[in-house]
């Protein structure tokens, strides 16, 4: 797993420094587990020094050539980082934490990430016009609205204050104790509440530039503060220095906090909604995101000419990303399912309306029975059920190891391989090892899907010919089932 | 359904059959979409392809537009033919009809571009 972000070392941001005007440095958040794969797409497209810390992968880049990034295709959303400190000490004081964090908005490159913002959106007029200097120690804190949404979980309760607790977090607070304790153990929290400054009155007067808001993220035990906390007093300052409205829903430009125990970045967005939701039109229940299925056809690197072949493709995610990224390839997805298939057809006439060409087919069919000829495929890429949403683990067992036989039937062999992503490992370990005469297991990842460990699995198809018995001999044993639905 | 997915498509699923290759097809509306022509992927793409079916999967949808009966030689570097399958293959699309096994005739239905392949569990 890639090293965590309080491993960076700022100094080897070649964008951070003062020095370099026309570098900048950026922060492409990447899913948790595929962050190598997306920094070997930035040095092959880009040509880039890629830094990888976990779930992103930060990149010096020239100015000019920002927008070449929003082609990539592993990535989920593009940040430019103004400011990192890898030591930002915060007193225990909660008053003197505030300070820090309202006057730290000094600190960042505000010119040269703000420049780089405005080419992004082609905002109309010049952002910064007039910096004043920042006269206040901070802003007042309200921890009643900020604290509002903190959770009864969060560990840094203990840490703030008595008298300013909100009522509902102060009422369990001692019975919750031991429970608090038992938390603890599950990691550090990412108490990642997105939130908000609220304008101070009196600067309303003469707001003009872009409409902002601060998100902070917030991870560590330490602080006495909340991430809220933390965005009023920043967004207070930011609004003090260049008079730009705050605008927490209808926001231009959001410009994020990131605190990790001492080490604390500020960066600007810009994208307006992740990369990962490029494709899609008409979404299913258990959609990927286009970027895990570029990383996962990527993973298989496809040669000109092959064909990759999907499953259980459910709404055609994998073969849809795959068409528009390897277009010298033959993608075919299928699923059992007729209102996926449906789905599917609806997602690629729509990007082929929009004038892109696809070399992508797909039909309805058995996952367990494919209505394929033998070894006419080289590549299989597939997200199988979890068996959370969709279908159960106990169908699982059954669909992993038949169609598990059925890809090795399909497939070359000696050549074929096969690239899984599955939640349910138990299924997968137990049935890799039923197969192991046809598939051998290369290497896997373990990556993180919206909260859920899954892993994906990579296959070589060895060069034994399918036995047809295999499967009969599974059908006496087991009782034939339905594959899990899509 | 494209006829490049045509030429990989069977229906040995069913009890007793053998090979059900090639799939009769029986279009009743046929579509073309514009797929850019790529002489990498379809010089390479050629030798994997079954030549006899592919010669019948054009002939049954009306496009058969004088293919040779054989693969010739040499046809990596004939721009014409390649361009041609390459029309065939990948920019005809059967939108409406069926697909019939060559031994059971067993009929699949085409619609909305879909072949469905699914077999009743008293055929398997």
């Amino acid at each position: 797993m890639a090293p965590g972000i309080t491993s960076i070392d700022p100094s080897s941001l070649k964008g951070l420094l003062a020095e370099h005007q026309d570098i900048c440095t950026l922060e492409l958040t990447a899913v948790t587990g595929l962050e190598e794969v997306a920094a070997e797409e930035c040095q092959e497209k880009l040509g880039v020094n890629c830094v990888i810390a976990r779930g992103r992968v930060f990149i010096d880049i020239h100015v000019q050539q920002v927008p070449e990034v929003f082609k990539l295709r592993s990535i989920d959303n593009v940040n430019v980082i103004l400011q990192m400190v890898t030591n930002f000490s915060f007193p225990d004081n909660r008053e003197q934490c505030f300070q820090q964090l309202y006057k730290f908005a000094e600190k960042p490159d505000w010119r040269k990430g703000m420049s780089v913002w405005k080419n992004v959106f082609s905002f109309p007029e010049e952002p910064i016009q007039e910096v004043k200097a920042l006269n206040n120690d901070y802003c007042k804190p309200r921890p009643d609205i900020d604290l509002k949404r903190m959770k009864l979980t969060s560990q840094i309760i203990d840490n703030i204050p008595e008298g300013i607790l909100p009522q509902h977090l102060k009422k369990k607070r001692q019975p919750e104790e031991e429970q608090t304790n038992a938390e603890i153990n599950s990691a550090v929290t990412d108490t990642t509440v997105e939130s908000e400054e609220d304008s101070s009155e009196k600067q309303r007067v003469q707001a003009s530039g872009p409409k902002f808001r601060i998100s902070c993220n917030r991870t560590g035990t330490n602080h006495n503060f909340g991430s809220s906390e933390a965005a009023r007093q920043f967004g207070g300052a930011v609004n003090e220095m260049f008079g730009w409205p705050v605008d927490l829903s209808c926001f231009e430009l959001e410009i994020l906090l990131y605190i990790d125990t001492e080490f604390v970045y500020v960066g600007v967005c810009l994208t307006r909604e992740p990369l990962f939701k490029r494709n899609l039109t008409n979404f299913g229940r258990t959609n990927l995101r286009s970027t895990i299925c570029y990383n996962m056809v990527r993973l298989a690197a496809p040669q000109p000419g092959e064909v990759i072949v999907d499953p259980l493709c459910g709404g055609a995610t994998i073969p849809m990303e795959g068409s528009l990224t390897y277009s010298k390839v033959l993608h075919l997805g299928g699923d059992n399912f007729g209102q996926a298939v449906k789905r599917s057809r609806d997602n690629i006439d729509y990007l082929v309306k929009k004038g892109k060409s696809m070399p992508i087919d797909v039909a309805q069919w058995d996952a367990a029975r494919l209505p394929l000829r033998n070894q006419c495929v080289d590549i299989i890429v597939s997200d199988l059920p979890f068996g959370k949403r969709i279908g159960s683990k106990g169908d699982n067992r059954v669909l992993y190891y038949n169609s598990l036989l059925e890809m090795a039937r399909i497939t070359r062999t000696g050549t074929g391989r096969a690239v899984l992503l599955t939640h349910d490992r138990n299924s997968m370990m137990r049935n890799i090892k039923r197969v192991h005469t046809l598939w051998k297991s290369a290497t896997s990842r373990t990556i993180n899907i919206g909260g859920l460990s899954a892993v994906i699995y990579i296959l070589h198809r060895t060069a034994l010919l399918f036995d047809p018995n295999l499967k009969i001999a599974s059908k006496t044993h087991k009782k034939p089932s339905e594959p899990g639905e899509f | 359904m494209k006829l490049i997915t045509h030429n990989m498509l069977t229906s040995k699923g069913i009890k007793n059959v053998k090979e059900g290759f090639p799939l009769k097809i029986q279009a009743d509306e046929v579509k073309n979409v514009d797929i850019d022509f790529d002489r990498e992927f379809i010089s390479r793409m050629i030798p994997k392809l079954d030549w006899n079916a592919l010669t019948f999967a054009a002939q049954c949808v009306g496009h058969q537009e004088d293919l040779p009966d054989t693969l010739p030689e040499g046809y990596e570097n004939d721009d014409d033919l390649l361009k041609k399958l390459h029309h065939i293959l990948l920019e005809v699309e059967v939108i409406n009809g069926c697909l019939e096994c060559p031994e059971t005739q067993r009929k699949f239905p085409i619609s909305n571009g879909i072949p469905n392949m699914l077999l009743n569990e008293d055929e398997v």
